[in-house]
């Protein structure tokens, strides 16, 4: 398993975040994590991150154990956050050379690295250009491809299509898919339900707990069920 | 809606924003309160108790009289008894003292049979305010002692006695030669704090911080980056305004280059370390200019730069003791001014060396213990 969680507890302060999580992701396999907003989705993710550090539980990813070893974890993860976290005064370039040999690789597999990247990405064109001045599709695309220099066994996707438009979106399945194909283990929350049935399963998160896990054709009727529920009491 | 009632609205909701950002409130109301009482009660710019030495070369009553005339006086404090005009002199050029008093030989037999006599008194010029009241102060008491002697005796147009004050390593008391100087290590200090205390909660605003924490940079090699970076900008500041003080306010260095460049280096431990305290505690960059104003008040009115510490109350003073700044600027001044060595100026290199380990150590501690 390139992601185990099993009993997974996390508060902030008196709130618990996440009760007794349990999840596991295979490699080369596409979970998607659905939930509310404030579900504990962001806050799984940064656990997995080795971002925060768990109350109770054991979570281990890539094999390694979080956060006693979250630096070996470190390399293995490609975390796209909600932000971003481009460096919006560097360019597509820089960016994506900055973040290449952050992951410690040699001078020579960097600039073979980074050129994969940009034309995976189509940012050959755009290269020269601000990270702060491209459109919000443009800096997605970037994102992902930082994240992905490095070919992680974990892709960790937190809200990664939020706001692409269908195109956008598009394409950020075809790299997940991808992704999984070469064996990656991706997690990705996210709030659209068809991309929920593109996922291998789903976990739906409700107030920090895990409601149901599964193919989202098996979990599709609770889910209904779910959020004519919640309209009924809004 | 009424223009009152939108007013009313505006203004309630600011009221809103500071109540629920209690950091903000609190800050916004420590930094005119840190001002209030500096102001008010640690800044004085009248002098008291300014370091004294005295070489005696008569000994005899009428000269300890005017020792004692020093030594009662607010102004001076004899701290330093010299037994050469060398040592006196070394004395000044060290720091140790603010002002040196040479009593001459024969000094009481002079004023026993209504002779003329002088006595010379060296003050320190490089603090123009120091040395103004000092000499100032000095003339006074050499007045009062003349008065004194001529009390009953034959009236002359010449006074028995003159106090010859003679102002050192700033005799013009030209301002820029006492205020650029220190404005360098001010603004290297500075210079260096900002940077440090904005870098990192910037990453944190933008998000690029969790990001660079799942890539292999560890903490520590992350922090040093970010110092070695703000030390770079700080080094590049102060030899900018090196050339600036020499070329455009005629200002020269005094004592050894090479002293002066590792007076350059020195300064930057402490204000890293500050630096650090500063990004660890600010949620934003608003925060971070907030802390950093807020620390580097201070620095500005308690370390010598504008207000004589010779001026401050004990506890201000001891307080300002923990202040880099205070010996930046006495290792500034002292090379550039006075001319003083290494050997001179050690304890102050010293207690900067200390104050910038503390405080470097203490800080990237502070700093992991928020980011693990």
């Amino acid at each position: 398993m390139s992601i185990e969680i099993d009993g997974l507890v996390y508060q902030y302060r008196s709130r618990v975040a996440l009760n007794n999580v349990s999840l596991a992701v295979q490699p080369g396999s596409v979970v998607g994590l659905l939930g509310a907003n404030g579900a504990g989705k962001s806050t799984l993710l940064r656990i997995l991150c080795g971002l925060l550090a768990p109350v109770h539980g054991s979570v281990r990813v890539a094999g390694y154990q979080l956060p006693r070893q979250r630096d070996r974890v470190r390399g293995s993860i490609g975390f796209v956050a909600q932000q971003f976290g481009l460096y919006e005064d560097l360019q597509v370039e820089e960016n994506l050379r900055f973040y290449t040999r952050a992951y410690g690789f040699e001078e020579a597999i960097v600039s073979d690295r980074v050129q994969q990247a940009l034309a995976r990405f189509d940012l050959k064109a755009r290269s020269a250009d601000r990270t702060g001045a491209l459109s919000h599709g443009w800096r997605q695309r970037l994102a992902l491809a930082c994240a992905l220099t490095h070919r992680p066994a974990v892709l960790l996707l937190d809200e990664a299509t939020a706001g692409l438009d269908p195109a956008a979106r598009r394409q950020v399945w075809r790299v997940i898919q991808e992704e999984a194909a070469r064996g990656a283990a991706v997690l990705i929350s996210t709030h659209h339900l068809d991309e929920a049935a593109k996922c291998d399963s789903v976990a739906w998160l409700h107030e920090g707990s895990v409601a149901g896990f599964g193919r989202y054709s098996e979990l599709e009727s609770s889910l209904d069920e779910f959020f004519s529920r919640a309209q009924d009491a809004a | 809606m009424t223009f009152w009632r939108q007013l009313l609205l505006v203004a309630g909701k600011e009221l809103l924003h500071l109540r629920r950002d209690p950091y903000t409130l609190v800050l916004t109301v420590a930094l005119p309160l840190v001002q209030f009482l500096l102001f008010g009660y640690a800044l004085d710019t009248r002098v008291h108790d300014v370091p004294t030495a005295v070489q005696n070369l008569d000994g005899e009553r009428f000269s300890r009289t005017l020792v004692d005339q020093f030594a009662n006086s607010d102004v001076f404090h004899l701290t330093e008894r010299a037994g050469s005009e060398q040592e006196l002199l070394g004395m000044l050029r060290r720091g140790e003292v603010r002002v040196a008093v040479q009593i001459p030989p024969h000094y009481s037999a002079n004023v026993f049979y209504h002779r003329p006599v002088s006595v010379r008194v060296w003050i320190d010029g490089s603090d123009a305010a120091l040395a103004g009241q000092t000499v100032f102060a000095a003339q006074s008491i050499g007045l009062e002692q003349a008065v004194a002697m001529t009390a009953g005796g034959t009236p002359s147009a010449q006074l028995p006695l003159e106090l010859r004050p003679e102002v050192l390593f700033n005799p013009a008391g030209r301002s820029a030669n006492y205020f650029v100087p220190a404005l360098v290590a001010n603004l290297v200090e500075m210079t260096t704090l900002l940077l440090v205390a904005l870098s990192l909660v910037k990453e944190r605003e933008r998000g690029t911080l969790d990001q660079l924490r799942i890539t292999n940079i560890r903490l520590g090699a992350l922090i040093a980056g970010k110092l070695v970076a703000g030390a770079a900008m700080g080094l590049a500041t102060g030899c900018v305004l090196t050339v600036l003080m020499r070329l455009v306010f005629g200002i020269a260095i005094g004592g050894d280059a090479w002293l002066y460049c590792l007076a350059l280096l020195a300064f930057l431990p402490p204000a890293l370390g500050l630096g650090l305290f500063v990004t660890a505690a600010a949620r934003n960059q608003a925060q971070a200019l907030q802390l950093t104003y807020l620390v580097l008040m201070p620095c500005i009115l308690l370390s010598g730069f504008v207000f004589p510490r010779e001026a401050m109350p004990a506890a201000v003073a001891a307080f300002g003791m923990l202040i880099p700044t205070t010996w930046s600027l006495d290792i500034m001044r002292g090379i550039v001014l006075r001319g003083a060595g290494w050997a001179d100026l050690a304890p102050s290199f010293g207690m900067l060396a200390l104050l910038g380990v503390v405080y470097l150590s203490a800080g990237a501690l502070h700093l992991r213990k928020r980011l693990l």
